[in-house]
C-alpha cells in the first residue's frame, strides 16, 4: 500500500488515480470544517478546490513523518480560512484565562439542528475551531493541536470554553 | 463540560452525509489533469554536447585533438527525426532492421549499422529517440571504419544518434555524403 506521501508525490505528477484516493478519504471532512467555519456553501467549496491545489502545486510541503496528511490538509484549510475571515479572526474574542460564566444548562438538552449551527457559527473563531475540530470532526485533541498549531491544553481550554459559550447561547443568555 | 454535549453530537451526526459537490472535484480533477511531467528530453542538448565531446576525445593520439570549444561549436542539430519507438528487446544490430526506412536525398546515403555506445536495457529501448548531429569524421575511426587523413582534420560528418529517456546516447550510425567520396 503506497504511504501517504508517495500518493502526494504522484498527485503532483499527475497521477489521477492517486489524487482520487487522497481526495475521497479526505473531501468531505475537509468541506465539513470549512463550511461549520465559515457557513457558507460556496465559500466551503472554494476552500476544499484550494485546498488541493496548494496540495498539487506544493506536495513537497507535506512532510508524512512529521504527521499525517489529513492533518496537514486541515491545516492549509484553515489558514486559508483565516484569510478568508481575516477580519473576524482579528476580533479578541476571550481572554484565554476568562472563562465564561458557568451555562446552567443541561448539555443532553435538545435545540434544534439549525439553533445549534448558528450557536456555532457565532462563536469567536478560537473557539469555533476547535468545536469544529474536535466535536463535529471528531478529531483528537492531538491532531486539532497539529491543525491548530497550538497545545493539546491549549485545545481542551478552548474546546471547553467554546462548549459553554455554545451552551450560554443557546439557552438565550447570550445572543447569537 | 469535558464531553460532547448532546447537541453537539446531533449536528456532527446531522453533517455526516454532507458532501462535497462534485463540480469541486471536477475542477480539481482538471487541475491534476493539467500537470504536465517535465520533459526528460529537455537535457537533450546538454547530452548531445557532451557525446560529441567524448567521440572526439576518442580519436586517436597520433591527431592532435581539437580544443573542446572547437568540437562543441561544430555540432549542428541538420534535423531532428521524429520520435521512433524501439522494439523492447533490440540490441544494437537489431535497432538498424527496425528502424524505419528515412527517405534520404539522393546524395546522402545512411549507413545501416548502428554502433552500440552504451547499453541499454529492453525497457529503456521501448522508448528512445534519434537526433541528427554533426561529429569530427574522425570519430569513424574509433569505430573501426575507413577513413582519409586528409579529411580526417577538418571535415565533420552526419551522424544519427540515438538517445533514451535518461538521457544517454546508445547507438550511433555514420551518414555519408556520396558526393564527398
Amino acid at each position: 500500500m503506497a504511504s501517504e506521501q508517495d500518493l502526494v508525490r504522484k498527485m503532483a505528477r499527475g497521477d489521477e488515480a492517486a489524487f482520487e484516493s487522497i481526495y475521497h478519504d479526505h473531501q468531505n471532512g475537509l468541506f465539513r470544517f470549512a463550511w461549520h467555519m465559515s457557513g457558507d456553501r460556496s465559500t466551503a467549496e472554494e476552500i476544499v478546490q484550494d485546498d488541493f491545489v496548494a496540495l498539487l502545486e506544493k506536495p513537497e510541503g507535506f512532510d508524512g513523518t512529521r504527521g499525517s496528511l489529513s492533518g496537514y490538509l486541515f491545516g492549509i484549510s484553515r489558514n486559508l480560512l483565516r484569510k478568508r475571515l481575516r477580519a473576524e479572526w482579528a476580533e479578541e474574542p476571550l481572554g484565554e484565562d476568562a472563562d465564561p460564566p458557568a451555562a446552567e444548562v443541561d448539555p443532553n438538552e435538545s435545540f434544534t439542528i439549525e439553533s445549534v449551527r448558528a450557536a456555532v457559527l457565532s462563536l469567536p473563531p478560537v473557539y469555533r475551531e476547535a468545536v469544529a475540530l474536535c466535536d463535529l470532526q471528531e478529531a483528537s485533541y492531538e491532531e486539532a493541536a497539529t491543525v491548530l498549531e497550538c497545545a493539546v491544553g491549549t485545545v481542551r481550554s478552548r474546546l471547553f470554553r467554546g462548549r459553554r459559550m455554545l451552551s450560554l447561547k443557546l439557552k438565550g443568555k447570550v445572543r447569537v | 463540560m469535558n464531553e460532547r454535549p448532546r447537541f453537539l453530537a446531533n449536528l456532527a451526526d446531522e453533517d455526516r452525509a454532507m458532501q462535497t459537490p462534485r463540480r469541486v472535484e471536477a475542477a480539481i480533477r482538471q487541475r491534476v489533469a493539467a500537470v504536465r511531467k517535465p520533459s526528460p528530453w529537455r537535457f537533450l542538448w546538454p547530452v548531445v554536447l557532451t557525446t560529441v565531446a567524448a567521440i572526439g576525445w576518442l580519436r586517436p593520439q597520433a591527431q592532435a585533438p581539437p580544443p573542446m570549444v572547437e568540437i562543441a561549436r561544430v555540432v549542428e542539430p541538420m534535423r531532428a527525426v521524429p520520435e521512433l519507438v524501439l522494439p523492447a528487446k533490440a540490441i544494437a544490430p537489431r535497432i538498424a532492421k527496425a528502424l524505419p526506412r528515412v527517405t534520404a536525398p539522393v546524395q546522402e546515403r545512411i549507413t545501416r549499422r548502428f554502433y552500440e555506445l552504451a547499453y541499454a536495457p529492453p525497457e529503456l529501448l521501448a522508448n528512445s529517440r534519434m537526433m541528427r548531429v554533426r561529429v569530427p569524421r574522425a570519430a569513424l575511426l574509433s569505430f573501426g571504419l575507413p577513413l582519409s587523413a586528409y579529411r580526417a582534420q577538418d571535415e565533420k560528418v552526419a551522424a544519427d544518434v540515438i538517445y533514451t529517456e535518461d538521457g544517454i546516447a546508445r547507438a550511433i550510425r555514420f551518414v555519408e555524403d556520396q558526393n564527398q567520396e
